[in-house]
């Protein structure tokens, strides 16, 4: 066999174990990162709503939103940020959501992580809360909004939005309409 | 058929699989460089280079066949690797994890058709891969034209 001849074998073999580390480590990103944009819309939700009782016209008031997001994927997702908007029903107000919507419209509010964001590690769940503030002082109307009880209970409509990314990869992803709605009511935190 | 020419063969084969192994990966990997941490790729230049890299060194080893087995060969190994990168992008749907791929169809239609160039430029190096192993062998084991005696 010729110099030459096993140089070029020599390279075909580098390039071949170069080409298979890489790809290997692609596929199994790839596959995951698959799965987890598959599932993660099912994976969101909320754990709990906190609302304070208003009990001054300049209070500030700040909604506290817990929420949740599993991650069944082998890949862990960065939480670039959840915004939300809060709404109080009216119940004695019977038109539609999408009539009623600007007049019962409070704040908006999210989770901000500062940097590339939140991690939610492969297979567990991240729980984080998303805060917003009604300030009472300069806020009148949207605490008067918020302070819409029916027999002692809150009916707080949310629509929230997820923006992620896949971990280490350049993928961002956003899930829209995640959305809380309760027949039951919400208790004022502090009452 | 003589054992020694068997033996030839496998082994020759062998770098084939290799070479298109290797560029079926490489250009995978260059073009899903959104989900990559060890290596960034440009596509067009790994095409390129893999193809023609890997096509040298084919042409190298097989300095001593006939060219129409060196053309099957490279076209053996650039169709192996064209099955690799659609195996690749199809990876989600084999894996069992998502039942079809999103709805980015021309993306993925652009991937396969620039994988498409892998074979002639796989050809072309593989030809000038065995014109530089002429080149390069000793002066008494040259196969070229004999043009003093034209």
């Amino acid at each position: 066999m010729t110099w030459f001849a096993k140089v070029a074998a020599v390279f075909l073999a580098v390039l071949a174990i170069v080409g298979a580390i890489v790809w290997v480590n692609f596929l199994d990103r790839y596959i995951a990162a698959s799965d987890a944009r598959r599932q993660i819309g099912g994976n969101v939700g909320y754990e709990n709503v906190t609302i304070p009782a208003v009990t001054s016209p300049d209070q500030n008031v700040t909604v506290g939103v817990r929420f949740f997001l599993r991650n069944p994927s082998g890949i862990a997702i960065d939480i670039m940020h959840i915004s939300y908007r809060f709404y109080m029903d009216n119940l004695t107000d019977t038109r539609s959501f999408a009539e009623k919507g600007a007049s019962i419209f409070v704040v908006a509010g999210g989770f901000f992580p500062p940097g590339v964001g939140y991690v939610v590690g492969p297979h567990s769940t991240g729980i984080v809360w998303g805060n917003a503030t009604v300030f009472g002082e300069t806020q009148p109307t949207q605490l008067a909004r918020l302070n819409l009880t029916f027999g002692g209970r809150y009916f707080p409509i949310i629509d929230a939005s997820l923006v992620y990314r896949v971990h280490g990869t350049s993928i961002v992803e956003r899930v829209l309409g995640i959305e809380f709605a309760t027949s039951g009511g919400i208790v004022p935190y502090g009452s | 058929m003589d054992r020694d020419v068997v033996q030839q063969v496998l082994t020759e084969a062998v770098f084939v699989v290799l070479a298109g192994f290797s560029m079926g990966t490489l250009v995978a990997v260059a073009n899903f460089a959104d989900y990559g941490l060890l290596l960034g790729l440009d596509v067009g230049g790994t095409i390129i280079f893999v193809a023609l890299a890997a096509g040298i060194a084919i042409g190298l080893r097989l300095r001593d066949v006939e060219p129409q087995y060196l053309v099957l060969a490279g076209f053996v190994g650039s169709s192996m690797a064209i099955v690799i990168v659609l195996i690749s992008v199809f990876a989600p749907v084999f894996a069992g994890v998502v039942p079809a791929l999103g709805p980015s169809d021309s993306a993925r239609a652009v991937i396969i058709f620039v994988s498409l160039f892998l074979i002639p430029l796989h050809l072309v190096g593989c030809v000038a891969g065995y014109a530089l192993a002429d080149f390069l062998a000793p002066e008494g084991l040259r196969r070229g034209r004999n043009l003093e005696r034209l």
